[in-house]
């Protein structure tokens, strides 16, 4: 199962294999990007040492097949891979295969990944472990009938959830009996679009609950220590859009609890390398949300207030490289916030823009990171989500940390889609966000749809026409060329 | 991409600006916005202000269902049409009562964003 290796393949794609490669680069490893054909265009694809196409753009001919993501394996001669977050990465079958042909999964075995990637399983052992759970319906009847009778018997809002799933997807809240038939159907339609199953369970629906998860990391040895909480509360249709570290609202005794909880957990499992158990916390009282196998989004905002590196450790631990950090060295110092960058229309509650990126600034400087999928010149497609880059800031202290990404957020230049940068300023300034009373319910309440938007100032439209102007009449800006028409507009300018 | 420092209203102001594919992009006074000179806005790269007589699509995407036929009377509020775009699923709501006089959707279709889906006769207030 662990062994050294020399090659690792990565089955993502986006920032997070950009992440993942340079992790492997520094370690000494080579890389080999598994891609679709439309991530030509994308970093990771000119970073990676070798790359090779899966398959075509749609997911299900790529990235989520386990049939062409191992025969680009095999083919790669890599030792192991990484799968990254969503696609394959919590996909027992697919670690499954990899034990079978000798290849290294980064990440948990099949065994630990199937018994908390079933939603419903994960939950019987939280239960047996001791752990309070949210109360809800997980039986075998999958009637539609049959499920709004037992949402009905949870009370309204009650949550519909794929067992399979994750990221939002397949979620769907139902706030009253109206709306119980229609839901149930979307969430098993997205359910067996986003994972192959339509199964799915129901949940009473926490609505004011904060969402708060805590990093634990495993070592081949059976030690787990945990690296404190995340904040996720600002989401929209179930998908994170704000995280930080660490959580501005638990005190220490609440904190003890849920790290202590999710370490139990773990050990109960036997957990090997980078997870998350997510709680939803309301009221001094937490439940047992799900547990992540696998490495999170967000991870950055653990890394910064830690000074530890997640993918390195992971990819370490499997080579049996690595024993987990004292539980007493890991001191958090200082607060890191995350914002991700969604190629959308800000002023909408989130219908996604694509198009070809023109120039991008990055404003660089201490305790600012930023994990980026593309360069100038590449095309933001509507095969994937719609998570083109993410903001990291890292300050002693929370206030300036917000102060930080809101001027990091006024500095990035990101042209050629719109971006939900106005959004996550408004989130920043919101006052609720500022005291760190938030919940989940926070852009529902206040952003339902998008950003508020403000009529341009006067001076903007006029230097735009201006501008406008001075740009076309640029030289060589009808110069013949073999590049695309888009790309004469601007690369000369 | 170019700065530009430009004196507009007596007022120096400072701008990059780039054209990527015929529009222009803007970053001044810490924000971003795209710039389309007026004549060139024509229907299918923006969406026109809602006229509730025409269910368009609001991005590129996947029609997965579609609730209604031709003839049939919808109350404002009522979900029309679902679609799937980038993994997630967004339901289209006729924004006026009216009777659906005909459907240009069906499921399995992959539409482009301003793309017909649904045109419905609003009935009178």
């Amino acid at each position: 199962m662990m062994s050294d290796f020399t090659k690792v393949a990565i089955a993502n794609r986006g920032e997070v294999a950009v992440r993942i490669i340079r992790a492997c680069q520094e370690l000494g490893l080579q890389t080999v990007l598994l891609h679709s054909k439309a991530d030509v265009g994308s970093r990771a694809y000119r970073l990676s040492d070798h790359c090779i196409c899966i398959g075509d753009s749609p997911v299900g001919e790529s990235y989520l097949s386990i049939e062409r993501n191992i025969d680009g394996i095999l083919a790669s001669g890599a030792e192991a891979v990484h799968p990254g977050f969503g696609f394959l990465s919590e996909n027992a079958d697919f670690a499954r295969v990899l034990e079978q042909k000798g290849i290294t999964f980064i990440g948990p075995s099949a065994d630990v990944i199937e018994k908390m990637g079933d939603k419903i399983a994960a939950k019987k052992i939280i239960e047996k472990a001791g752990l309070p759970t949210v109360p809800g319906y997980n039986g075998d009847d999958q009637s539609i009938d049959h499920l709004i009778k037992e949402a009905e018997k949870i009370g309204y809002p009650v949550i519909a959830k794929a067992a399979a799933g994750g990221g939002g997807r397949g979620m769907k809240v139902i706030e009253n009996k109206s709306q119980a038939r229609e839901m149930i159907e979307a969430a098993k339609r997205e359910g067996q679009a986003a994972f192959g199953s339509d199964k799915i369970f129901l949940e009473k629906y926490l609505n004011r609950a904060k969402h708060i998860e805590v990093q634990i990391f495993g070592d081949l040895a059976g030690q787990v220590v945990h690296l404190f909480e995340r904040e996720c509360s600002i989401q929209r249709r179930h998908q994170k859009i704000i995280e930080e570290a660490l959580s501005p609202s638990l005190d220490h005794k609440l904190r003890n609890q849920l790290t202590h909880a999710a370490v139990t957990l773990a050990k109960e499992v036997g957990y090997v390398g980078a997870g998350t158990v997510e709680f939803l916390v309301q009221d001094g009282q937490f439940y047992f949300l799900e547990m992540n196998t696998r490495l999170q989004v967000e991870h950055p905002v653990t890394e910064l207030v830690l000074g530890v590196d997640l993918v390195k450790a992971q990819v370490l631990t499997m080579m049996n490289r690595f024993a987990v950090w004292d539980q007493d060295i890991l001191v958090p110092r200082g607060h890191a916030i995350e914002c991700r960058i969604y190629a959308e229309d800000p002023y909408t509650a989130g219908i996604p823009s694509t198009g070809i990126l023109g120039h991008q600034y990055w404003p660089q400087g201490p305790g600012r990171r930023f994990e980026v999928a593309f360069d100038e010149g590449d095309e933001v497609t509507p095969y994937y989500d719609s998570m083109i880059a993410k903001a990291i800031v890292w300050d002693e202290t929370r206030s300036r940390a917000i102060m930080k990404m809101q001027r990091v957020l006024s500095e990035i230049v990101l042209f050629g889609v719109k971006t939900n940068i106005p959004l996550l300023q408004q989130m920043l300034a919101h006052p609720e966000f500022i005291d760190g009373s938030f919940n989940t319910q926070f852009v529902n309440s206040y952003f339902a749809e998008g950003a508020i938007q403000r009529d341009r100032e006067n001076w903007k439209e006029q230097l735009a026409q201006i501008a406008y102007q001075k740009v076309s009449e640029a030289p060589h800006s009808n110069s013949s060329s073999t590049l695309s028409p888009w790309s004469q507009d601007w690369r000369n300018v | 991409m170019k700065k530009l420092i430009l004196e507009i209203d007596g007022v120096e102001r400072s701008a990059w600006v780039q054209k990527v594919a015929g529009i222009l992009w803007v970053h001044c006074d810490g924000g971003t916005f795209s710039y389309t000179p007026p004549k060139q806005k024509l229907g299918g790269s923006m969406i026109e202000s809602s006229d509730p007589s025409k269910i368009k699509a609001p991005m590129p995407g996947k029609i997965i269902k579609v609730n209604k036929a031709s003839g049939d009377i919808v109350k404002e509020g009522e979900v029309v049409v679902v679609m799937e775009a980038m993994k997630m699923e967004y339901t289209l709501k006729a924004e006026a009562k009216g009777q659906i006089t005909k459907v240009y959707a069906t499921a399995g279709d992959q539409v482009t964003l301003g793309s017909m889906l649904i045109e419905l006769e609003v009935a009178d207030a």
